[in-house]
């Protein structure tokens, strides 16, 4: 703990910092990683920490997501208890899908996270009267106000996302020394070796399930809040992808990992999307090399080679 | 003075298709007795003891663990009332430390990290040798070391029964002789269950011997009883 | 057009996409019979079977059904060359590992699906049908003079058509035959069954594996180029092939050919019916959920064997 404080702290005053230093157009852009980090970070608690991957967690995202949106659209909520809608929409679903789909493990597992997530995102197709379908819809700036502050305004953005990055991120740091933490940790490693232990590993799995889940839809929830946009493309399989994608390039089981994945990859697509309209190229790439030659990603190998101590 | 018993099976049986690995068992282990369980390779003997804790669950019969019938409570349940189970086959955190395997045993029982957690590790890991070995990555251990590893997480646990399977497979003879003066402290106040190959370690050990073969108990007694019983050794000579 | 007629057209068409699906599912189920492993870049494959069909057609020109031939038989062909080679240098590589398998072929997904939006572009292309006669079918109606035949307007279907479920037929008919009857069969048979025995007896099995992705790629392959007369080329048309040949290999039970068959009839029939009775939309819902329940609750598919 005495070093890895610091330097998550660290991390959060740079991005303070950052805030003043860079010109206006990358406050946008990092604030778009700074929610898409904190969806990582969800997605990493189940990969990276307990070893369960899936392959449906936009439906997780897009749980929040809609939950906030349509609070705000059919329920006419104001922005802060449609969040909040949000985060109960995600728990509620993550304990379902967890209570189902944890009753198969490995690649059954992660055909079933596809297949709900699938379900997911034709349901928001086929009830397009209410959500809007693929088109999506709008949540105003006049809606998106909290306390007097403009949540649209890039600097407020900002910190609200950073607000929302920084919670998630302490809290995992947390959650990673904690017992929970420790017992997800030995489920990846040996679940039945954790079981001969005394440990009841399905309890564990499930709310290890139920945080990313949750967590996840805080993200999207959060999205939606800050970019002022709903819509059934980010329950699709690219953003199921993204945070595996995200994770593996930055090291799964590493705290700060999904953050440096996250930005790497943003920045990555950016630059191809200028290049070529196939720009979804480079993640291929990236997934393929990383499964090849570099399995614990990018901090992963930074653990390994000077820091042991990395969390 | 009657012994109570700590673990009771009646007509414990376990099959796999049309293979009968454990026949219609009955056994008794009395509170504080070290019991050798031998018999030739393929008598049933793990797949009994894992009957025990609950790593397979049983075809037919009922397994009793301090009074109470625990035939059909899971693995976790059954390690959380006073069971521990050493593996035949190693089965540890191999990417975790030493320290942090043993202190996974330690937190179930003490419910958080504290002070005492890092204290009862240690001592689990001192009583077998590995302290040194702490902050070790466990799969970078030697075998036998690692055999040790799954001891000290056993003892870790301060289980009312230890089940000890094959636990000397792998250890140096000074190790063994070790190990030998560990389970004699062990059992003053633990029962331990032990599937042993190593007849030195039987007879120094155990106070009584259960034989398996073919699934079913062929013999039980004393380690003179049972060294004198014809069919233990026809069972062992006959193969 | 009445009830009856108008379920015998959807009928007539679900079974043209379940004979295309039961190619296409033969192939995931072959691969992750003997290899074990998952491609989710398998409707990448089926994919490049139908732009490959409109390049080899348009590169050749001539009569519609020389250019068709020639598609049929090198754009599996080539497929299937890809997909060996891309087994041989990174899904060996990294062991066939489960995980990683499917990571690898989620990327490789992209870079297929990527690299021909960048020379083929985003538009589709048809490409013709070698022959196309409409037929017309006939219904039965009870009239005064008892059951007589009449043909409603608008129930039809194409020679074309019929001529893609007599092809998926025979191609199942040859499968079927590869891997009972012959000596590479048997290799196979035997590699799924026990891939480090059928090693000790000399088998390559490396070499196997590289074999059998080609040819399930080149299945799917297959499929998309008897379909593509029907429907149109285009650089996304594998999702929809890749979601539901998982239904299929799934509900059929990994592994197993024969489920694998009944469950594309029944797949591809149910989703032909209720996309024209209610939506598209509404019927890969039902499949998906019903796939996801299936795993729930029967891991084993229905017809696959119960894991000890």
């Amino acid at each position: 703990m005495k070093k890895s404080l610091p330097l998550h702290l660290g991390l959060i005053a740079l991005l303070i910092a950052l805030q003043f230093i860079l010109p206006v157009y990358h406050h946008g852009v990092l604030a778009r990683v700074m929610v898409m980090a904190t969806y990582a970070m969800g997605y990493n608690i189940m990969f990276g920490y307990t070893g369960l991957l899936s392959l449906g967690h936009a439906m997780f995202f897009a749980a929040g997501m809609y939950g906030m949106g349509l609070s705000v659209t059919q329920l006419d909520m104001s922005i802060g208890p449609a969040f909040g809608m949000g985060i109960l929409a995600s728990l509620l679903f993550s304990l379902l899908v967890g209570l189902l789909a944890l009753r198969t493990i490995g690649v059954a597992f992660m055909i079933v996270t596809l297949m709900f997530s699938q379900t997911i995102f034709l349901t928001i197709l086929y009830f397009g009267s209410v959500t809007r379908g693929d088109e999506g819809f709008v949540i105003q700036q006049s809606v998106r106000q909290i306390a007097g502050l403009d949540l649209s305004d890039p600097t407020i953005r900002y910190f609200a996302a950073l607000t929302l990055f920084t919670t998630v991120l302490l809290g995992i740091l947390w959650l990673v020394r904690a017992p929970t933490g420790r017992v997800l940790i030995a489920i990846r490693e040996n679940e039945e070796r954790a079981k001969m232990l005394g440990y009841d590993t399905w309890r564990h799995k499930l709310a290890a399930v139920v945080m990313s889940g949750t967590v996840s839809g805080a993200a999207g929830a959060a999205y939606g809040v800050l970019f002022g946009y709903v819509g059934a493309s980010f329950a699709q399989v690219p953003y199921s992808i993204f945070p595996l994608l995200w994770v593996l390039l930055g090291g799964a089981g590493t705290v700060i990992g999904p953050f440096i994945g996250t930005l790497f990859m943003f920045y990555l697509i950016d630059l191809s999307s200028g290049i070529t309209d196939a720009y979804m190229l480079v993640v291929g790439v990236v997934l393929v090399l990383l499964t090849m030659f570099a399995r614990n990603g990018l901090m992963g190998i930074v653990r390994e080679r000077w820091a042991k101590w990395l969390p | 003075m009657a012994a109570v018993n700590l673990l009771s099976t009646r007509d414990l049986s376990r099959n796999f298709g049309g293979l009968q690995a454990v026949q219609n068992v009955d056994f008794d282990l009395p509170q504080g007795e070290i019991r050798a369980l031998i018999g030739p390779n393929g008598a049933g003997k793990t797949t009994f003891v894992s009957m025990l804790c609950g790593r397979i669950p049983a075809s037919s019969g009922t397994v009793t663990f301090q009074g109470q019938d625990v035939t059909t409570l899971p693995a976790h349940k059954r390690i959380s009332l006073g069971m521990a189970y050493t593996f035949q086959i190693t089965s540890i955190f191999g990417n975790l430390t030493v320290f942090e395997n043993v202190a996974l045993a330690v937190q179930h029982r003490l419910g958080r990290a504290t002070k005492q957690l890092q204290t009862e590790v240690t001592t689990a890991l001192t009583r077998v040798g590995l302290d040194r070995r702490a902050d070790q990555v466990a799969g970078d251990l030697a075998y036998g070391h690692q055999r040790l590893l799954e001891i000290a997480m056993g003892l870790g646990q301060e289980p009312k029964l230890l089940i000890l399977d094959e636990p000397t497979q792998g250890l140096s003879d000074g190790e063994i002789s070790e190990f030998i003066q560990l389970i004699r402290e062990v059992s003053s106040n633990t029962t331990v269950l032990l599937i042993e190959h190593n007849i030195n370690v039987v007879m120094a050990l155990a106070d009584r011997i259960t034989v398996l073969n073919f699934g079913e108990i062929i013999a039980e007694g004393t380690p003179d009883e049972i060294h004198a019983n014809p069919a233990v050794q026809a069972a062992y000579l006959g193969g | 057009m009445e009830f009856g007629p108008h379920l015998m057209l959807a009928m007539l068409e679900g079974l043209v996409q379940a004979s295309v699906l039961t190619l296409t599912a033969l192939g995931l189920s072959l691969v992750f019979g003997v290899m074990r492993v998952v491609n989710v870049a398998h409707g990448e494959f089926f994919m490049l079977g139908a732009v490959l069909a409109w390049w080899i057609t348009s590169m050749l020109g001539g009569p519609a059904a020389v250019g068709f031939i020639a598609a049929l038989i090198v754009a599996p062909l080539l497929v299937g060359l890809l997909a060996g080679a891309a087994d041989w240098l990174i899904l060996r590589r990294i062991d066939y590992d489960p995980e990683r398998t499917i990571v690898a072929t989620i990327g490789l997904l992209y870079i297929i699906q990527q690299v021909t939006l960048m020379t083929y572009g985003p538009d589709a292309h048809p490409v013709a049908p070698p022959f196309n006669t409409r037929l017309a079918l006939p219904w039965f109606e009870w009239g005064e003079n008892g059951f007589q035949m009449y043909w409603p307007w608008g129930l039809s279907t194409t020679s074309y058509k019929l001529f893609v479920i007599v092809a998926a037929i025979v191609t199942l008919i040859g499968v079927w035959l590869l891997m009972a009857k012959t000596k590479i069969g048997l290799i196979l048979r035997a590699t799924q069954l026990d891939s480090e025995i059928a090693q000790a007896f000399g088998i390559p099995v490396e070499r196997i594996y590289a074999l059998v992705f080609g040819m399930g790629a080149a299945l799917a392959a297959l499929g998309a180029v008897l379909v593509v007369p029907i429907q149109q080329a285009h650089y996304l048309m594998g999702a929809d092939p890749l979601l539901l040949s998982f239904i299929v290999v799934i509900i059929g039970g990994l592994g197993s050919l024969r489920g694998t068959v009944v469950a594309a009839v029944l797949i591809g029939m149910s989703d032909g019916i209720i996309s024209v009775f209610f939506t598209p939309t509404l019927a890969k819902m039902l499949a998906t959920l019903l796939v996801a329940m299936v795993l729930v609750y029967r891991p084993q598919g229905l017809f696959g064997a119960k894991a000890a």
